[in-house]
C-alpha cells in the first residue's frame, strides 16, 4: 500500500489554456491527509451562516472553480491577471449592477488575489448591497456564503464580467493573424 | 533547539494553512503571524536550517510538522539574503507541496539596494570660523560604495 506522507508533493498538472490560447500553470493536488481532515473542524465556526456543498477535494482551489471548471488548482495571482485579460474580462464598477455569474475576486492590500468565486445572488439594498457568492475554501469544499462572510479579507471585493464579446473575437482574430 | 519551536502559535498557523488557497497567501500570513517572526529574532538561520533538515528526515509527517516546515522556511526568509539565500534556491527539491512556490516567491521578493557614502568637509562660514577651528572636525569618513541586499 502506498504511504501518503501529509503535504507530499503528489500533484500532476493538465491543460488549460486562455481564450487566447495561452497556457494557464495549474496543479492538481492529489492528495488529502487525515490530519488536514481533521483541521477542517476550523470551519465550524461558520456553521448555520454558510451553506457547505459537497465533499472536500485537494484536486482544485478556489481559482480553479472559478476559472478552470473545478478541473485542477491555480496556485499563481499571474494566472488570474492573464487569464482576466485574455478573456477580456471587464471590472465592474458601481453603479452597474453585480449580476449572478459574475466573477468575484478577492484582493490583498498588496494586490495579490487571495481567494476568488461566482456570484450566484445578485446584491440588493435588503441584503446591504452584498451578494451570495459560491466558492471554495482551500482544500476544504465549496461553500455558498454571503461574500463578506468568509475566512478571508473581504474588504477589497472586485467584480469581472465578459461584456465586450465583439472585442473578445476580435482579440482571437488577432491572434490567428 | 527544538525548545525555540516552542515560540510558534501552531494553532493560528494551522488556521492559516488550511484555508490557503495559494502559496502566496500561505508565505504573506506565515510572515504576518508574530510567533513565526519571534522565532525568527530567536534563532539563527544555521539553527532554523538544523531544525528544518531534521523534521524532513521524519518519514511519516503530521499537520504540525508541515505548518512547522513551512514556518521554519518563512522565518528563514527574515534572515540575512546573503546567507539564506543557498537554502533557498535548494527548496526545489523538496518534495513538499507549495515550498517550490514559496522559494520563486522569496527570490523575486528579494530586493537589491544600493547606497553609497560620501566624504562631506565640514566648510564653516566666516562667523563660525572661528568655532570651527577650534573643533576641527571633519565629518563622515566612509568612502567605499556598499551594497546591501534587503527583504520586501
Amino acid at each position: 500500500m502506498r504511504r501518503i506522507i501529509v503535504g507530499a508533493n503528489i500533484s500532476q498538472k493538465i491543460i488549460v489554456q486562455t481564450c487566447l490560447g495561452n497556457d494557464v500553470s495549474n496543479t492538481q493536488v492529489l492528495t488529502i491527509s487525515t490530519y488536514e481532515k481533521n483541521q477542517f473542524q476550523t470551519y465550524d465556526i461558520y456553521r448555520g451562516k454558510v451553506e457547505f456543498r459537497g465533499n472536500p477535494s485537494p484536486i482544485y482551489n478556489c481559482h480553479g472553480l472559478t476559472f478552470a471548471s473545478r478541473r485542477t488548482g491555480i496556485h499563481e495571482s499571474k494566472e488570474i491577471s492573464k487569464i482576466l485579460q485574455d478573456d477580456n474580462y471587464q471590472e465592474i464598477i458601481h453603479p452597474h449592477p453585480v449580476l449572478p455569474g459574475d466573477v468575484v475576486l478577492y484582493f490583498s492590500d498588496d494586490g495579490d488575489v487571495e481567494h476568488s468565486g461566482i456570484v450566484i445572488c445578485k446584491p440588493d439594498d435588503t441584503n446591504l448591497n452584498i451578494p451570495v457568492v459560491i466558492s471554495k475554501w482551500g482544500k476544504y469544499c465549496e461553500v455558498i456564503h454571503w461574500a463578506n462572510v468568509c475566512p478571508y479579507d473581504s474588504s477589497r471585493l472586485r467584480y469581472y464580467r465578459i461584456i465586450d464579446n465583439d472585442a473578445k473575437i476580435e482579440k482571437i482574430r488577432l491572434r490567428d493573424t | 533547539m527544538m525548545q525555540k519551536l516552542k515560540k510558534l502559535d501552531l494553532e493560528t498557523l494551522k488556521s492559516h494553512y488550511i484555508v490557503s488557497n495559494t502559496p502566496a497567501y500561505l508565505y504573506k500570513y506565515f510572515r504576518r503571524d508574530n510567533s513565526v517572526q519571534k522565532l525568527a529574532e530567536a534563532a539563527s538561520y544555521s539553527e532554523l536550517e538544523k531544525i528544518f533538515n531534521s523534521k524532513l528526515k521524519k518519514k511519516e509527517k503530521d499537520l504540525d510538522d508541515l505548518v512547522i516546515i513551512y514556518a521554519l522556511v518563512v522565518a528563514l526568509s527574515y534572515h540575512d539574503y546573503s546567507k539564506v539565500r543557498s537554502f533557498f534556491e535548494k527548496l526545489s527539491d523538496v518534495d513538499i507541496e507549495w515550498l517550490s512556490n514559496i522559494k520563486e516567491i522569496y527570490l523575486s521578493s528579494a530586493e537589491v539596494t544600493q547606497y553609497r557614502s560620501h566624504n562631506i568637509l565640514y566648510k564653516p562660514s566666516q562667523k563660525k570660523k572661528l568655532d570651527a577651528e577650534v573643533s576641527n572636525k571633519v565629518l563622515n569618513t566612509s568612502v567605499e560604495p556598499t551594497t546591501s541586499i534587503r527583504k520586501v
